[in-house]
């Protein structure tokens, strides 16, 4: 009978607390995946739809500039209405007018759409 | 000498796999809730972004209108052209612009609208979702009163 050169040492039981840590590190960072996936489609397209709202209400203002119309006060408040933190500048230029709507994004940074309108036209 | 302790068998015992059963019953509901908000995250992603493009598009329809006409006084919201009138309807919340033939005839240009309503310088728009969340727009436009 031979017996073998080197015996293997006997693993004790049960889990170490390397491997302990890194089964919590791949479920926390698996679960704060799973629970930040279902939001980000939905926080683009909300963007993608305040751009616009933000967009309506730069057209609108364009128009009042350029056919030097006037500006009805409540069609004014429901476009600023749907527009969050909503700011409209009108920067008067040489040849026209630099105008900017702001709005608050979904990710709390301030996004903005602008328009140039050179000679009165709008581009 | 033979060692009197019995060898352990290699193999889940009842308790261990009655564990694993259970674990493996409170996981799959949870599995499913998490897989039934991304399919309900994404449909409504896409209703935010299909409300954003219709809407670029009535728009466009609508100011290529009243750069040729204005609206007609006293109706919900047509906009009288040189080829004639048009009226803008929601039918089964479809929008439609109908005209003569002259004018285009009828068309549908949005789909899932809710509400359709005219204010002073333009027309407030909204859009219904699965969520019941509505997404509502104004669009408008100034010309100078002749």
């Amino acid at each position: 009978m031979t017996t073998p050169l080197f015996k293997r040492r006997a693993r004790p039981a049960g889990f170490t607390l390397i491997e302990a840590m890194i089964a919590v590190a791949i479920f926390g960072i698996t679960m704060t995946l799973a629970m930040t996936y279902p939001m980000t489609p939905i926080l683009e397209s909300t963007d993608v739809l305040l751009r616009e709202r933000a967009r309506q209400w730069l057209e609108y203002e364009a128009d009042v500039v350029v056919h030097r119309a006037k500006a009805d006060a409540p069609t004014r408040a429901a476009l600023q209405a749907l527009v969050p933190a909503g700011q409209l500048v009108i920067t008067p230029s040489k040849n026209g007018a630099h105008i900017v709507v702001q709005y608050r994004r979904t990710d709390g940074r301030t996004g903005e759409v602008f328009v140039d309108l050179a000679d009165g036209r709008l581009p | 000498m033979r060692s009197t302790t019995r060898r352990r068998h290699r193999a889940f015992t009842l308790v261990e796999l009655a564990v694993v059963m259970a674990v493996s019953a409170g996981l799959v509901p949870l599995i499913y809730a998490g897989w039934r908000q991304i399919e309900h995250a994404q449909v409504r992603a896409l209703q935010n972004i299909t409300a954003a493009t219709s809407t670029r598009t009535v728009s466009e329809v609508l100011r290529r209108d009243l750069s040729q006409g204005a609206f007609v006084s006293g109706e919900d919201v047509a906009v009288r052209l040189p080829c004639g009138t048009v009226r803008y309807v929601v039918v089964d919340h479809v929008l439609r612009r109908e005209g003569d033939g002259a004018c285009g005839g009828t068309q549908a240009i949005a789909q899932r609208v809710s509400s359709w309503r005219r204010l002073h310088d333009g027309v407030e728009m909204t859009f219904s979702r699965t969520d019941g969340l509505p997404a509502t727009f104004v669009i408008a436009a100034a010309r100078r009163t002749p």
